[in-house]
């Protein structure tokens, strides 16, 4: 088997046993990484469970192309049972940095953790040693000091050299161990909480953090020296060059304007960029996206643009402003890195403060809270001061505000709204578009990036919204690029239509194209923000046209340069539609999951406020065009139109009989 | 006098910075004289064998730690990725923000060479029956085309897999020079890998995203190092393209 190393491990921690299975049951037919979530899930977890209970299985998947020299493999999912989402549905949150790589190098293809421990623990990978080890030391920490004193303890006790089976030539450096830990929040169970790899890489969405703390399982090190074998290396080579030059046309240093300090969403970047050290990379990236940035007598680390935005200026109102007027002379500077990296120690979902944060203006402006009946310093807001007073609440739940926060903004809101009145929901509303997250920024748009133009998210959107089980955004970016591109519409979803934003025609076809893309990237674990090469307009193309080199004249990306590097990295032939098929199985699982857990197509929605304001057009969404969009999305995918559940003749055509079964459909 | 067991004695290198404090380039010192030659316990007198027509050359600020290198390294050379076995590593602080690519030199007085007991590494001369084992390996694992004219007589010194055996002296003689070993050990085939030159196109070069490693080519390049392990010469053809190349571009 090529690519996949063949094995899982599974780690029960309340038993603490440790065991491998083998890969069969889960690949090739559901690739790995959320497929293999996915499957876990529907096999496991009982239907009753919620997402801080033993039974929860909470799965590290790296999929089959990470560990190669595939462009962008160092991105890796994580999946459970969601404790941010309002139901608690099984979701997934990707995570990039080394450490999926790494895992695969140790000779494991994914880790599921079962159980919970009952005193805090962390994992010990050095190939084939596991180890389940006390970590009572390491509780309360935060999470990069975690990583450090990990590697400072296992140093001394040479592990590395115990290990590993023969000498490796100066790589017993224990600054080699990779690790994901959490932080306070992380151990107090927040359904916001994040974990953290490295200096800045986190798996923000979904609250899985908090799933870690609640199996008291602190942090997974693992250091890994074997190889992930590919199955037809020339071609791969190739492949991986060929991708390589739809994104970047020289080998130049550069800050994207996605990535660094400023980014596309604002602020002047020069402050930041002065501490700037050096460009960060993800194993296997062919870009370097991120900024490594060092201030005197603050946490270094990388970020990216996400994160320097979570305490720099969160917008406004959704359509109307990008940034908030009422911070608008805000610097990212200083205190915003103090504010991020804070966020980072802690574990708490940096993208989910931004939210937090304007809300929580809005009902300070409203009248609605203040500093007394909060006890948090509202008019602060941005300060050092309020960065630690604020966070350091949702992290160890102080107070009636910190605790409640800690339960994510959804719950906060429900629970407020008794209290306070509808307001407080409507301003929720205002921000949070579906599943206890929070609307994305690509679809405020400003002068700089590319928004979906109404101000709210585009018709493609909104079915990803509404089917999904968490903000779709991230791993469906691409899909705002083919908006005014019928060409490109035509080329990647075979409508030309869909290249209109303002109307429904054609969504529904290109947004099951754009969530089999979603779920194919994944699962073959890629980065979301630069795979799938769709267009061709590499960075740099005008000085290398300058030069006199080669530039490949296609007009688009290529669409099946996935599957092309699957077959070359597995060995196994495939085509773009025999992968789409496979994601399509995929997908319908997790359907199968959510079904059984209770979700019905009242479920798939999105914010009631959208359907009632007016959005950059003086339009609020069409309901009953929105209604019909659903029946055609259900009818495209082979779903009950009245219950949104999968068909058995969908699931028998997807090779999941006995899923239908066991719906009993 | 043997001298094998003292430390050399060796030019310290002093350093200059580019423009904006950028990149770290060695000063044009060689090791003309140093006693470096007879460190090395080697039966054999050691000549120096030719000197490289090629090298890889890195630039440490901009390097962005994506380890692409050492993954395309492996990949091209093994059929299959395993950092730990690139012929080029990146040495990473993960939370200092320090990323150092650290390519073979292909020195000028090679120490893995003259450490060799059995004369397993060899120059890639290109002649006929001589370091045909390259273009063996590269033949077989690429399977179809025959390799390119320039995949002959860069006068890189490569690992003779068929006379390896395993016993890393190599290892360690190149780790009393430089830091981390430029040789790799391969345990499960039991011989040692190195830095082949790709046969004339370096495949780390070709995926650096950020063109923090480079190739230099020349006829005769000779290429030394200091007492701690840094490359103190590089050719200046090399040295000044690069800084044209680096001016303006960095931030």
């Amino acid at each position: 088997m090529y690519s996949w190393i063949g094995k899982i491990l599974r780690v029960d921690l309340s038993s603490e046993k440790v065991s491998t299975e083998p890969i069969e049951k889960y690949a090739p037919k559901f690739i790995g990484g959320r497929g293999l979530i996915a499957k876990v899930i529907w096999d496991e977890v009982p239907d009753q469970t919620k997402a801080f209970d033993p039974e929860n299985r909470l799965v590290f998947a790296p999929g089959p192309l990470t560990g190669t020299n595939s462009p962008f493999n160092g991105r890796w999912t994580v999946g459970a049972l969601s404790p941010q989402h309002p139901n608690e549905y099984p979701s997934h949150s990707g995570i990039g940095g080394h450490w999926g790589a790494e895992l695969k190098f140790a000779g494991y293809d994914a880790i599921i953790f079962q159980g919970a421990a009952k005193n805090p623990v962390y994992v010990l990978i050095v190939d084939d040693h596991v180890e389940i080890r006390n970590a009572d030391n390491l509780w309360g920490l935060d999470a990069i000091k975690t990583q450090l004193r990990i590697q400072d303890e296992l140093g001394k006790e040479n592990i590395l050299s115990k290990h590993t089976e023969k000498p490796q030539a100066g790589l017993y450096d224990t600054k080699l161990i990779r690790t994901v830990a959490i932080g306070q929040a992380g151990e107090n169970k927040s359904r916001v909480a994040c974990l953290l790899h490295d200096s800045g890489d986190a798996a923000g969405q979904c609250g899985y953090g908090g799933v870690m703390g609640s199996k008291n399982l602190k942090a997974v090190a693992v250091r890994g020296t074997g190889a992930v074998p590919v199955a037809k290396p020339k071609e791969m080579v190739e492949t991986v060059f060929k991708a390589r030059k739809l994104v970047r046309a020289q080998a130049k240093p550069v800050v994207p304007a996605y990535g660094g300090p400023g980014g596309i969403y604002g602020g002047n970047p020069q402050i930041l960029t002065g501490y700037m050290k050096r460009l960060d990379a993800c194993f296997g990236c062919q870009v370097a996206c991120r900024a490594f940035i060092t201030i005197p007598g603050q946490t270094k680390g990388q970020a990216q643009c996400v994160q320097l935005q979570s305490y720099f200026n969160w917008e406004g109102i959704g359509p109307v402003a990008p940034l908030h007027p009422d911070f608008a002379d805000r610097l990212q500077d200083e205190t915003t890195w103090y504010g991020v990296k804070l966020l980072d120690e802690y574990t708490i979902n940096s993208f989910e403060i931004t939210g937090m944060l304007s809300w929580l203006w809005a009902c300070y402006k409203a009248g609605i809270l203040n500093e007394e009946n909060t006890g948090i310093p509202i008019s602060d807001m941005g300060s050092k001061a309020f960065a630690d007073k604020f966070f350091g609440m949702i992290a160890r739940r102080e107070g009636e505000f910190g605790d409640m926060f800690a339960d994510g903004m959804y719950r906060t809101a429900q629970k407020l709204r008794q209290k306070y009145g509808d307001k407080v929901w409507e301003l929720y509303e205002e921000r949070y578009t579906a599943h206890g997250q929070r609307q994305h920024w690509f679809y405020i748009g400003n002068p700089k990036g590319p928004g979906d133009p109404t101000g709210y998210m585009n018709p493609i959107g909104q079915l990803l919204w509404a089917t999904d089980t968490r903000d779709p955004y991230s791993n469906t970016s691409r899909n705002r690029e083919t908006y005014g591109d019928p060409a490109l519409c035509e080329y990647l979803y075979g409508t030309r239509d869909a290249a209109n934003p303002f109307t429904y025609t054609g969504k529904p076809q290109a947004a099951i194209v754009c969530q089999h893309r979603a779920v194919l990237i994944d699962s073959i674990t890629a980065c979301d923000w630069f795979v799938p090469f769709q267009t061709n307009n590499p960075v740099f193309k005008e000085q290398a046209i300058e030069d006199g080199q080669e530039i490949s004249d296609q007009e688009f990306g290529d669409r099946d340069l996935e599957a092309e590097l699957y077959t070359n990295a597995t060995g196994i032939p495939t085509t773009t539609d025999n992968l789409n098929l496979d994601c399509e199985r995929i997908f319908n699982l997790e359907r199968a999951a959510q079904v059984r857990m209770g979700r019905t197509r009242k479920d798939d929605t999105f914010s009631e406020w959208s359907f009632t304001h007016e959005d950059r057009r003086g339009k609020p969404v069409d309901r009953v065009a929105w209604n019909k969009a659903l029946d055609e999305y259900y009818q495209l995918r082979g779903w009950d139109t009245q219950t949104g559940n999968p068909t058995r003749e969908t699931l028998e055509r997807l090779d999941l009989k006995d899923v239908a079964d066991a719906l009993g459909v | 006098m043997s001298k094998h067991n003292e430390t050399p004695n060796l030019p310290k290198t002093s350093r200059r910075k580019f423009i904006a404090g950028a990149a770290i380039v060695g000063s044009l010192a060689t090791l003309e004289g140093a006693s470096a030659i007879n460190y090395f316990n080697h039966k054999n007198e050691p000549n120096p064998p030719p000197k490289t027509k090629g090298v890889v050359i890195m630039d440490q600020v901009v390097c962005g730690g994506c380890r692409s290198c050492q993954a395309a390294c492996t990949v091209f050379n093994d059929g299959h990725c395993q950092p730990d076995l690139g012929r080029i590593q990146v040495i990473k602080d993960y939370f200092e923000g320090d990323f150092l690519p650290q390519p073979c030199s292909h020195c000028t007085w090679p120490a893995c060479m003259y450490s060799c007991p059995t004369g397993a590494l060899q120059t890639d001369s290109g002649e006929e029956g001589g370091i045909s084992e390259l273009e063996v390996r590269l033949t077989s694992l690429l399977s179809g085309k025959p390799t390119p004219s320039t995949s002959k007589g860069t006068n890189a010194r490569i690992v003779n897999e068929r006379e390896c055996i395993g016993c890393q002296q190599c290892v360690e003689g190149c780790a009393k020079i430089f830091n981390l070993s430029r040789v790799r050990f391969n345990s499960k085939k039991n011989v040692a890998v190195k830095c082949t030159l790709c046969g004339g196109s370096p495949q780390c070069v070709r995926f650096c995203p950020v063109g923090a490693i480079l190739f230099a080519r020349g006829d005769s390049l000779t290429i030394g190092y200091d007492g701690g392990g840094n490359i103190i010469w590089r050719p200046p053809e090399a040295e000044a393209k690069r800084e044209d190349e680096l001016r303006g571009i960095l931030w």
